[in-house]
């Protein structure tokens, strides 16, 4: 075996630009993330929405009593979906690669479940309440 | 084009199509739908690199298609072909634009955005809601690890292949 020769691959390994680009992508995506968590953060009520192929099929007001059990019926497959406790989960699906179930249960706003080859869409909305936020001056 | 780069570019598109199955039986932490590792992006750069542009749009969309043909998923299709456009076009213009400045590894991190983004469209487009592109800084992290990867083992690829060309053809 003969040493690798460093003159055959193109280039360094890794630039100066190479680290400025992933550090550029690191905090930008980190940034978006916290404005998108932020976002989701000042809601007084929370609802569950369900839609199929783009249309709301559902909405449920979310709270810690609500327990229900929906089952999906349509063209594409079947879904069932538990709300326990003021969380959202996929139980039973017939897509081919299960990732709804995978992505566990959701409960804040701003969180979703989606079921790509069921086309099946199951969001946390959040309202605030109508009254203007108290403004102290 | 002659015989033997037929057959090479033949032999890659295989074995393109053998990682894209591979990667499908990795057992992955769930991320967002359509993460994946993105290992038959190692040989789409590599014949970007080494053939050029057509060919490596040939051999990406020729893999999409024949992942369809084993997979028979055609949700999994629209969002691997969209990806596979866009991010050929981009590693392309990486390579023949920035390569001065970037290696392979930022080329190839590049290419992988630019998948993560189309395939994210796709599925904001195809569901009619466009909360879903509140998955993509979580993907761009990640594709910023696999995209290393890729450019790093793209790298030794490009590599042997040229030496392995230059003594044969």
């Amino acid at each position: 075996m003969e040493a690798i020769n460093v003159k055959m691959f193109e280039g360094d390994f890794m630039t100066k630009w190479d680290k400025l680009l992933i550090g550029l992508i690191l905090v930008s995506s980190i940034g978006a993330m916290f404005i998108i968590s932020g976002m989701a953060m000042n809601y007084d009520n929370r609802y569950v929405e369900i839609s199929i192929d783009g249309e709301l099929y559902k909405k449920y007001s979310l709270d810690d009593t609500l327990d229900k059990e929906i089952t999906i019926d349509t063209d594409y497959g079947t879904n069932v979906i538990y709300i326990e406790e003021g969380s959202v989960h996929m139980e039973e699906s017939t897509c081919p690669d299960k990732l709804c179930i995978k992505q566990g249960s959701i409960d804040r706003p701003g969180e979703i479940i989606v079921c790509l080859p069921n086309k099946i869409l199951v969001e946390i909305t959040g309202q605030t309440d109508d009254r203007p936020d108290a403004v102290s001056h | 084009m002659n015989t033997r780069e037929y057959i090479f570019l033949a032999l890659l598109t295989t074995g393109a199509l053998v990682l894209s199955i591979l990667e499908g039986m990795i057992p992955l932490p769930f991320i967002a739908p359509g993460a994946r590792l993105g290992l038959a992006n190692m040989v789409v750069l590599s014949v970007i690199v080494v053939f050029g542009l057509r060919k490596g749009f040939t051999v990406s969309v020729l893999k999409s298609i024949l992942v369809l043909l084993v997979a028979g998923n055609p949700i999994g299709f629209v969002y691997s072909i969209s990806g596979a456009i866009l991010s050929t076009i981009v590693m392309y213009l990486a390579y023949r634009y920035l390569s001065g400045y970037l290696s392979l590894i930022g080329v190839s991190i590049l290419g992988a955005l630019a998948h993560n983004t189309a395939q994210v469209f796709m599925a904001a487009l195809i569901l009619e809601n466009m909360r879903i592109l509140t998955y993509l800084p979580l993907m761009y992290i990640v594709s910023l690890f696999t995209g290393c990867f890729v450019g790093y083992a793209g790298i030794f690829i490009v590599g042997n292949l040229k030496k392995q060309m230059s003594i044969g053809w």
